[in-house]
């Protein structure tokens, strides 16, 4: 049972191979303009104006047309037409594979098909397994916060896609941090490297090559800001706790004992998060 | 002006910084305390006009450093940041003589515009 993107199924089903699906993802990235981008070329923006709307909304964690209008930059009438002309031009992977001749329209129909109906049963799977291990959705808030504040932080998809009584430790920094209170929830946390760095460079908006000193305080200060939005959460329903600070522990030392493991995919890769109520 | 940062994570030292000095908010002269009891033995040297102070720290916790800087001092001013700003702990902290609690991840404007605010008062 694993959800897992289209690409990553036609490569499993022998449709693809790792360099078409690499080459596909990159003509997707290069072509899909973005609406700064698209009004650079239409004439709307300079460069510098598209930048700094670019960073003003990062920092603000805004949409690029709601900072356009507060800017003055653009009118709602040229956000709306940006935003046809984007759809218009999106190229989504099946269109990449076809006009790369790498999947006939006849296959790529049935493969979607068939995708689309085992994501559907494994969704359902994923719910039942988490609603039957944690009855007080104390794992489903968790991971919802998670994948806010990752998503706002990284500006990166993130979606679960295994979940399972833990055995073992995989590779990369583990972070650790217990709730106590009303509620006790220990919660570990775990990136791939590229997943790290990337949390890191969004976090301080510079560029990291390698997993450094820096890295590994801003992955431990990720996981405090996770954790203490959870406990914000779970105050909505007058909930008490406290938490202790974030700590490292190696891979290899962590004791997997009555966790569950609960494995995401990002467009940088994987990261797994420890939970044990 | 003076501005004592008191945070665990070397990072947010790191952050408030360059956050401040990106946005113009110059001439501060900054301190660095990483838990609680180095803040209160800092403070009383350094007399910051401002304190950014996290919640969840080793050996002693924001909530209670709070509470030690304003016996000391009641007119110090303090801002909490921090990510565990929760119904219980922000109201603590505001009953406490804390003038804001930021939650974070706290985005750049937000900080700028509390540190301004408190410079000017």
């Amino acid at each position: 049972m694993a959800i897992k993107f289209f690409g990553h199924y036609l490569l499993d089903e022998g449709k693809l191979t790792n360099e078409q699906l690499t080459e596909v993802v990159e003509f997707q990235s290069k072509n899909n303009l973005s609406l700064g981008e698209i009004a650079i070329r239409e004439k709307l923006l300079t460069k510098k104006q598209a930048n700094l709307i670019n960073d003003k909304q990062r920092s603000l964690d805004k949409r690029f047309g709601e900072v356009a209008i507060s800017l003055e930059l653009l009118d709602e009438l040229q956000i709306e037409k940006l935003l046809t002309t984007q759809r218009a031009e999106k190229l989504f992977f099946g269109d990449v594979l076809i006009l790369k001749k790498m999947i006939t329209q006849e296959v790529l129909t049935k493969e979607l098909t068939l995708f689309e109906a085992q994501q559907k049963l494994d969704v359902v799977e994923l719910e039942d397994i988490i609603s039957t291990i944690d009855k007080e959705n104390i794992f489903k808030d968790a991971i919802s916060v998670l994948q806010t504040i990752y998503s706002r932080v990284v500006h990166d998809y993130i979606k679960l896609v295994k979940v399972e009584k833990a055995i073992s430790t995989t590779q990369g920094i583990l972070a650790m941090q217990k709730m106590r209170g009303d509620i006790h929830l220990d919660f570990a946390f775990q990136p791939v490297d590229p997943v790290a760095l990337a949390i890191s460079s969004k976090y301080l908006k510079m560029d990291f090559e390698s997993v450094d000193e820096m890295v590994v305080d801003i992955i431990s200060e990720f996981v405090n800001v996770v954790l203490g939005n959870i406990a914000v959460k779970f105050s909505e329903g007058s909930v008490k706790v406290d938490l202790t600070p974030p700590v490292l522990i190696e891979a290899n030392k962590f004791d997997t004992a009555d966790f569950y493991s609960f494995d995401f995919v990002t467009t940088q890769g994987e990261l797994r998060v420890y939970l044990k109520i | 002006m003076k501005l004592l940062i008191v945070d665990d994570a070397k990072l947010i030292h790191f952050l408030v910084k360059k956050i401040l000095t990106a946005n113009e908010i110059t001439d501060i002269e900054f301190q660095d305390a990483f838990d609680g009891n180095e803040a209160i033995k800092i403070a009383k040297e350094f007399e910051p006009d401002l304190v950014l102070l996290d919640v969840v720290m080793p050996n002693r916790d924001g909530i209670a450093t709070l509470k030690f800087l304003k016996a000391e001092n009641p007119e110090i001013n303090v801002i909490m940041v921090s990510s565990l700003g929760t119904e219980d702990k922000v109201a603590q902290a505001l009953k406490l003589g804390a003038s804001a609690f930021i939650q974070k991840p706290f985005d750049e404007d937000e900080l700028c515009a509390h540190v301004k605010k408190s410079f000017k008062g």
